[in-house]
């Protein structure tokens, strides 16, 4: 109806100067050229969509036509413009107009397509996120025995790793999908979306700030039923958010902000921060009360860089501290109790999030795998039978020794 | 008396070419204006055309139409040169065209051609070589124009 509007406008518009001038002037004529002009310029500047591009082409070899005869004097009248370059011009500017509209109309294809997508993720999320508080809250209630509570916060934990799981594919498909778009068409979306045609609900920004919301809820409600693995995934998550948001969320913003491009950017930097602060205060802390459980003193660290230089220096230590003890058992025994630690955990467990999350770089790991390897060399105390035969190859030797001077 | 020869052999040669020079004329130049300009005065009834770089002002015509020339009451002005390099000069309300003849830092009346007893309501030049087309586009009234008057094609032909 809208397209059908503007055409139907350019064509009165267009009708109406033709008919105004029954007794024309050259003067006139080139004033009726000019207006015109302007007429299908401005309504090829409005056009939304390719359709409209269509009959604007068409209007524009009508308005050729109309003024051929004319050419020599609006040559003349229209200097240093002549009639051919102000007709190329306008056609110049439809081709322009129709190859920016296919991109848009390509690029609000596939957005309804992700907003789709989109609004199935958010129906999802919420039956995870409802899941997940049932659990807390019925853990949190719980009069039941231990092995029933146990149950409930396997449960719970289950359900907490599978709605951040979740949540990291949704993101990563945002992210794809997003960086498809043209950039080119960014400032034409956001046009389109400031009209106000996207419906309420379908703004990714509002999932977005959903998510955010619910993971800085879900810290603050938590009660000590996660344990550090699940904290290392929530700060990976969180990172992997904070980068996705980095990347996109300025065209996001821009596309989708509206008349509110700057509430929008401080509402979410502000709950990224938030999400930041708790995800990283509760995963040192889990981190530390662990290997305080396991006996490994690593120090005081709160921060990727902290931590990576408590283990290094940590390891570093050990490593020299055992050198020359080559009957001594301690020191060994205080690599076994790491080394369970460091390949059990870091290796195994926690790699994926340690690594997502630029808690430890691999890099960093190898250079700490390198000197827990030196550590176990140095630290591993002789054995007894090597010992024992030691012993017997020494008597032997003294023993050939005494045989020896008896006989001389 | 070669001497006075060739004395008056130089006389003859300055005289030539010093006459020559006086009276260099080229021919056929074309002056014609294809489209009318229309300026709109300013406050001082002055009226600037930047394309034909013409600058000249509108009073003295207005009062000689109106009788006065206390204010500018004239909103547009409408010229156009014919290919002799004559200007036809009138405005909404005159009831004439001017017809003026660009002298050294002036414009000489060469004729002035009554077209409307009530004046003209929107007029416009159109260049139709050799002539000048004045327009009446309210009433549809046609004037085929010459630096001498109305050119009337049934008195030519």
């Amino acid at each position: 109806m809208k397209k059908l509007s503007t055409t139907l406008a350019v064509f009165l518009a267009l009708f109406s100067i033709q008919v105004s001038f029954a007794q024309q002037s050259d003067f006139q004529i080139k004033e009726a050229f000019e207006a015109k002009h302007e007429t299908l310029s401005l309504a090829i500047e409005d056009a939304q969509s390719v359709d409209t591009i269509d009959s604007l082409l068409l209007a524009i070899d009508n308005f050729q036509d109309e003024y051929n005869e004319h050419q020599e004097m609006l040559d003349y009248a229209l200097y240093p413009e002549s009639y051919e370059s102000k007709i190329a011009d306008l056609r110049s500017k439809a081709r322009t107009a129709e190859h920016k509209l296919l991109v848009i109309e390509n690029q609000s294809e596939k957005l309804s397509i992700l907003t789709d997508e989109l609004n199935q993720y958010k129906s999802e999320l919420a039956l995870l996120t409802q899941r997940s508080d049932s659990l807390r809250i019925a853990i949190s209630n719980s009069q039941e025995s231990e092995e029933n509570l146990s149950r409930l916060v396997r449960n719970y934990r289950q359900s907490v790793e599978q709605r951040d799981q979740f949540i990291f594919d949704m993101v990563d498909s945002l992210f794809i999908t997003y960086k498809q778009l043209a950039p080119e068409s960014i400032d034409e979306l956001s046009k389109q979306n400031e009209t106000g045609t996207l419906a309420s609900g379908d703004n990714p920004l509002e999932t977005i700030e959903l998510i955010l919301e619910e993971n800085v809820e879900t810290l603050k409600a938590e009660a000590n039923t996660l344990n550090t693995e699940d904290y290392l995934r929530i700060y990976a998550l969180h990172h992997k958010v904070e980068e996705v948001w980095n990347s996109i969320g300025d065209d996001l913003i821009a596309i989708y902000g509206g008349k509110n491009k700057n509430k929008w950017n401080a509402q979410i930097e502000n709950n990224l921060k938030e999400w930041k602060a708790s995800a990283s205060l509760s995963m040192w802390k889990s981190l530390d009360n662990y290997l305080e459980n396991k006996d490994v003193d690593l120090g005081a660290f709160d921060s990727n860089s902290s931590f990576f230089k408590s283990l290094d220096s940590f390891v570093s230590k050990a490593r020299d501290q055992s050198e020359g003890e080559i009957l001594n058992n301690t020191t060994y025994e205080d690599y076994k109790t790491f080394r369970e630690f460091w390949s059990t955990k870091v290796l195994n467990d926690w790699n994926q999030y340690l690594v997502e999350a630029e808690v430890l770089t691999t890099n960093q790991i190898a250079t700490i795998d390198n000197k827990v390897d030196d550590w176990e060399d140095k630290s591993k105390p002789l054995s007894t039978t090597f010992i024992i035969l030691f012993g017997i190859a020494v008597l032997a030797v003294i023993g050939f020794i005494v045989l020896l001077v008896k006989q001389n | 008396m070669t001497a006075a020869r060739l004395s008056l052999l130089s006389f003859v040669l300055v005289l030539f070419f010093g006459t020559a020079c006086k009276t260099f004329v080229v021919k056929n130049v074309n002056y014609a204006q294809q489209v009318e300009s229309v300026l709109t005065p300013d406050e001082q009834g002055e009226v600037k055309d930047t394309r034909y770089g013409v600058a000249f002002n509108i009073l003295p015509f207005q009062f000689q139409e109106l009788n006065d020339s206390s204010s500018v009451m004239v909103d547009k002005v409408r010229l156009i040169r014919n290919s002799k390099g004559f200007y036809f000069i009138t405005a909404d309300g005159f009831s004439s065209v001017y017809v003026m003849e660009p002298i050294k830092s002036g414009l000489k009346l060469k004729e002035k051609i009554e077209v409307s007893e009530e004046g003209l309501i929107s007029p416009a030049f159109n260049l139709r070589t050799p002539y000048i087309e004045l327009v009446d586009t309210e009433t549809s009234q046609v004037f085929t124009l010459n630096e001498k008057g109305i050119y009337n094609q049934e008195n030519a032909s």
